[in-house]
């Protein structure tokens, strides 16, 4: 499950707005932060702030709750202001850690994304988070922009073949593809007559 | 998959096979991992040039100081200071200049990780969640002797031509619909040098360097049964290839089972991620248009 952290780096004084896959580990120390737990792996985000313990605080599910626990007993941590050592978090929460505030979403309802993607191969999204779909879809529009028309064989490359189509047939047998001559020919003829009976109405 | 950071460090290369969850995460933590070095090796900058205007303020008021007619034992006391304080500030900038150089080595190349990162979130929308993509990424300098080979120069005698072939990239996996893909991009830079004899009849030794630009391969293996008419597209496939326009069509080969595309990127836009990422989402575009069509027409 993902979660989106926002905060303002106090060296640089950027904002990062990472979205993290849960477990989250918090601390100044990037090597002092576990990979893993309990076989999960852990996103690590170091903060550079003399405040902040080398590895100072988790957030993780528990019981269908998203949680954060100090792990150090010198570390500081505030939920929305209160000085607390560990405790439940909500959506909108902001948790002070040393001298940074972050604020803290995410969305626990059970839905999914039903937009279509893949260019290859269409297919559901299915994401079950809300924050990562606007990503998916952002990013999504800005590749098929780099090819204009794609997907379209009206007008574009391959037209001569669409406008064909139906008279294609493939032998997955022999893997021959065959043109089949004669209908082609008696759609001619009826496009001719077509334009015959047309002048003749006119 | 986790990365193994001691080895990312002494090697500079990272190789995996992982899910795509399993690979983002991943790349997300090398670039987190370079960020700090950026951030470290900038504050340790900023320190060594703060010593260094430090000492020089020291050293022009030793010799303001030095060159005053009057003698006293305050004044000539206030020299021995100072000189003692620009000593220990010359060992405090060496320091943080050596930090700066630590951190340095620590801090690799964006680009690759940035494309990469990229290519595999726009892949990642045919592959199935649960599938697996190799990854080879190295962020080693291309001009460096493991990938360099030495020819002679076909005109100028006695020259030679340093020869620098580095596939930074290797990605491997498999679409949702069986097609398999293998994609590369390898750098090229090439070293000319040798003596040239001036018109004073002297002979200078001379070198030039010069970067020729990134070449891409993709390879698509499709699954027969699903786009065969491939084949009756055969000849006009190049037709379907749309690239940025410092790029181009280098080769096109199509075969019963498989399509080649090699493509060669400008020098200028070699390093340049937003470049190379579109250059790769256009050549998988173009081949993807090729084969949806086949799909078309295999019905
Ligand atoms: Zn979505």
């Amino acid at each position: 499950m993902q979660i989106q952290l926002s905060w303002i780096d106090p060296n640089t004084e950027e904002r990062r707005e990472p979205l993290l896959e849960t477990p989250v580990a918090i601390g100044r120390v990037f090597e002092e932060m576990p990979q893993q737990i309990n076989g999960q792996r852990v996103s690590r985000v170091a903060i550079a702030d003399d405040l902040i313990a080398d590895y100072h605080a988790l957030i993780d599910w528990q019981n269908q709750e998203l949680t954060i626990t100090e792990q150090n007993t010198s570390s500081d941590i505030k939920i929305n202001g209160l000085q607390v050592t560990g405790g439940i978090l909500k959506n909108g929460d902001r948790i002070t850690i040393g001298t940074c505030e972050i604020a803290i979403e995410f969305t626990a309802t059970a839905w999914e994304c039903d937009r279509m993607i893949g260019f290859l191969f269409k297919r559901r999204c299915g994401r079950t988070d809300r924050i990562g779909c606007p990503d998916c879809n952002q990013t999504y529009e800005d590749d098929y922009a780099f090819y204009s028309d794609y997907g379209n064989y009206r007008s574009g490359w391959g037209r001569d073949y669409y406008d064909e189509r139906d008279r294609y047939s493939y032998d997955r047998e022999t893997g021959n593809v065959d043109f089949t001559e004669a209908d082609s020919v008696s759609l001619e003829d009826e496009r001719d007559a077509d334009f015959e009976s047309n002048m003749g109405a006119s | 998959m986790l990365i193994d950071l001691q080895k990312l460090r002494k090697n500079q290369i990272y190789t995996a096979k992982a899910t795509v969850k399993n690979l983002m995460a991943d790349l997300q933590e090398i670039a987190e991992l370079d960020r700090l070095a950026e951030l470290q090796q900038s504050k340790h900058g900023k320190r060594a040039l703060q010593y260094f205007l430090a000492i020089l303020g020291s050293f022009v008021l030793t010799v303001v100081l030095s060159v005053l007619k009057v003698e006293t034992t305050v004044l000539g006391l206030a020299i021995i200071l100072l000189v003692l304080g620009i000593f220990v500030l010359t060992i405090l900038l060496i320091y943080e200049l050596f930090k700066k150089i630590q951190f340095s080595k620590l801090n690799i190349v964006n680009y690759r990780y940035e494309v990469t990162q990229r290519v595999v979130q726009m892949l990642a929308r045919d592959i199935d969640e649960s599938g697996e993509i190799e990854l080879n990424l190295s962020f080693k300098s291309t001009v460096s002797q493991e990938y360099k080979q030495t020819i002679i120069h076909p005109r100028k005698p006695q020259w030679k031509i340093d020869k620098y072939q580095h596939e930074w990239l290797k990605l491997e996996g498999q679409f949702l619909d069986k097609s398999h893909f293998l994609l590369t991009a390898t750098e090229l830079s090439k070293t000319q040098y040798g003596w040239k004899r001036g018109s004073s009849g002297k002979s200078k030794y001379k070198s030039k360097t010069n970067a020729v630009g990134l070449d891409v391969f993709l390879t698509l293996n499709y699954p027969q049964r699903r786009y065969g008419a491939v084949k009756i597209l055969q000849n006009e496939v190049s037709n379907a290839v749309k690239l940025p326009n410092l790029s181009y069509l280098r080769g096109l080969k199509v075969t019963e089972k498989a399509m080649h595309m090699s493509v060669r990127m400008a020098p200028q836009v070699a390093d340049n991620s937003g470049e190379i990422y579109q250059t790769i989402t256009m050549m998988f575009l173009s081949l993807y248009q090729v084969l949806n069509l086949a799909k078309i027409l295999s019905k």
